[in-house]
């Protein structure tokens, strides 16, 4: 906690259709020292970007528009590629092949996106 | 001389004979009396016994309940029980009289024929009488009268008692017809099952909710209609409850015969035998598909609004966090804080649309909107159509922003201002909602504002992130207009058919 920009230079890809929860997400890691590389609503959108961008990290919204972000899950895993789980449901709504994944529970201060960010740093 | 004397010789030859005869005789006569006594002695014990029988027989007939009166051939009245005189008020004195001329009650019609018959065929004959002055019910047996020396010697006819029996009779068979309507009528399934939970009995209920007829549920166990998933601790239950008499209580899924499962509910209990042993099971089944089925729903609508919530709260948390940077005044940010999460609880009441059908439409969401600046003069115009609850909000926030910017910069700022707000669907494959917002005699637009704050990030950014719409704001010197044009996918909302062009 002693130095704030812990992931300077951390590109981040975002799966969120909710543009005001995204920008509470982008100010948080943009604090942290983190650029966000890629933004997508969509499930196609995401897919694409989470195949074709250089990505460090992501954070992908469970439940966005065109479905459930569980195949962009695995093209991240594919690629080894740490992501966490954001969710408004409980635990139970997250498919149980994926239940293990770390994941965040809305709403989320900057506190818990951080935590996040230093568990996915030293995993 | 000599023959007087030879005769005398004879003579007294002949008396003594005559003597050791007559002494014979006495031995004789001697004899026959000792056997005599004995004989007599027997007699007497024979008397005792036959005695003691007479008075075993008297007390037996004395005591027993059962009316019994012996006739000979005719009719005439030879013995009868203590009972008879009871029932039939005969007295000691009608003995040897007919019957038939005394005891009206019994000489029913065909009395002499069923004696005769009797007497005839050596038959017994039945019937049962009912007495309707006394309210009471025998039933009369005739049997043949056998002496010891199997002689036919007239009848014997027993009356019983079953007045109370027949009531009984009558009182299980109102009870069994009630319980069977009770059963038939029951709206819940009612089944009887012996310990192996073989079906012995079911009612219509249980034969629908089985879908079953009771002849095959008659060769199937309770068992056999359970689930498999949900079989094996309701066994181990039925069995318990077979061991120690205690009832259930069982929620499961019933396999129907066309191969469908429906969700009942069992009571159980056990019925025990005379001796209270376990020797029945009664079961009564309640069909619960619906209440299961709103129970997923409501399990699922919850945590469809635990998401929700949380995801508002996460909306209105940034709003809070976004609203902080923009370094206004306590009181403006106060207002401004009010005015956006306003703008959210109307977009919110897109979610239930309960108490105004209108609620939920893009109209509703405009004018409720524009609710402060009544008055003034506004046109609201399009076509019905509603929007989804994510688009609804996004759509809100937009309006909110336009229409707070037009209050303090724009044409709701003077009392004389316009504004109006139309919008349009159209037509073709790819279709698009195009919403314009043109205001009109404010005070002169000096350009855009200087730096783009949060306000034109919820006008501009929301829609254009989420719903790939292009949002194009003008500053003219005559008014602020905007045109919002996005692709119009179910995603967005869709089309109300048209009660009235407006």
């Amino acid at each position: 906690m002693n130095d704030p920009r812990i992931a300077q230079g951390l590109r981040v890809l975002l799966v969120e259709d909710e543009i005001l929860i995204l920008m509470d997400i982008e100010d948080t890691l943009r604090d942290l020292g983190a650029e966000v590389v890629g933004t997508a609503a969509r499930l196609d959108a995401a897919l694409r970007l989470a195949e074709e961008k250089v990505i460090d990290i992501a954070f992908l919204d469970v439940h966005i528009q065109g479905g459930d972000t569980y195949a962009v899950a695995d093209i991240l895993q594919r690629r080894g590629i740490p992501f966490v789980f954001c969710t408004g449901y409980s635990d139970w709504s997250i498919d149980a092949l994926y239940s293990g994944r770390p994941r965040v529970t809305k709403p989320y201060g900057p506190g818990e996106i951080e935590k996040q960010v230093r568990h996915l740093l030293n995993s | 001389m000599k023959s007087a004397a030879e005769e005398y010789q004879s003579i007294n030859e002949e008396l003594q004979s005559t003597n050791e005869e007559l002494q014979t005789s006495k031995e004789e006569m001697q004899s026959i009396n000792e056997e005599l006594q004995t004989v007599n002695a027997e007699m007497m014990v024979k008397n005792d016994l036959l005695s003691n029988l007479n008075n075993d027989l008297q007390n037996l007939l004395d005591s027993t309940q059962i009316a019994t009166i012996f006739l000979d051939s005719s009719l005439r009245i030879k013995n009868f029980t203590p009972g008879m005189r009871d029932i039939f008020s005969l007295r000691e004195s009608d003995r040897g009289r007919p019957l038939t001329d005394i005891v009206s009650l019994i000489a029913y019609e065909d009395l002499s024929r069923d004696v005769s018959k009797v007497l005839k065929e050596l038959t017994l004959v039945e019937r049962e009488l009912t007495l309707h002055d006394r309210g009471s019910t025998f039933v009369m047996r005739i049997r043949p009268y056998r002496s010891v020396e199997q002689k036919i010697d007239g009848v014997v006819m027993t009356f019983v008692d079953v007045t109370a029996q027949r009531a009984a009779q009558a009182q299980r068979d109102v009870i069994e017809r009630r319980f069977t309507l009770i059963v038939n009528q029951a709206a819940v399934g009612v089944t009887e099952m012996d310990l192996s939970g073989r079906f012995l009995l079911t009612n219509l209920k249980f034969e629908k909710i089985a879908d079953q007829s009771s002849e095959n549920l008659k060769q199937l166990r309770w068992h056999e209609l359970i689930d498999p998933q949900d079989a094996g601790p309701l066994i181990e239950r039925f069995e318990q409850a077979c061991r120690d008499g205690k009832a259930f209580e069982a929620e499961y899924r019933m396999l129907r015969r066309d191969g469908a499962s429906v969700w009942v509910h069992d009571s159980l209990s056990v019925l025990g035998d005379w001796n209270g042993r376990p020797a029945r099971m009664i079961s009564v089944t309640l069909e619960i598909d619906q209440r299961k089925r709103a129970e997923d729903q409501t399990r699922l609508l919850m945590g469809e609004l635990d998401h929700r919530v949380k995801n508002i709260l996460a909306i209105v948390s940034s709003i809070v966090t976004q609203t902080v940077k923009s370094n206004l005044t306590p009181a403006m940010f106060k207002a401004t804080i009010e005015g956006r999460i306003s703008a959210i609880a109307r977009a919110h009441s897109l979610l239930t649309r309960h108490a105004d059908a209108n609620a939920g439409t893009l109209r509703y969401l405009i004018e409720t909107e524009l609710e402060p600046y009544k008055g003034r003069e506004i046109r609201v115009k399009g076509p019905d159509l509603v929007l989804t609850p994510k688009c609804g909000l996004a759509v809100a926030m937009a309006i909110h922003e336009l229409a707070s910017n037009a209050a303090k910069y724009g044409s709701l700022s003077v009392p004389h201002g316009r504004l109006s707000v139309i919008w349009a669907v159209t037509d073709g494959p790819d279709r698009r909602l195009r919403l314009r917002w043109t205001e009109t005699g404010g005070p002169p637009v000096p350009g855009p504002p200087s730096q783009r704050g949060f306000g034109t990030t919820l006008i501009e950014r929301s829609l254009g992130y989420e719903f790939e719409a292009k949002v194009t704001r003008k500053f003219a010197p005559t008014g602020v207009n905007c045109l919002i044009d996005l692709p119009f996918t179910p995603d967005v909302g869709q089309l109300l058919p048209s009660r009235r062009e407006s």
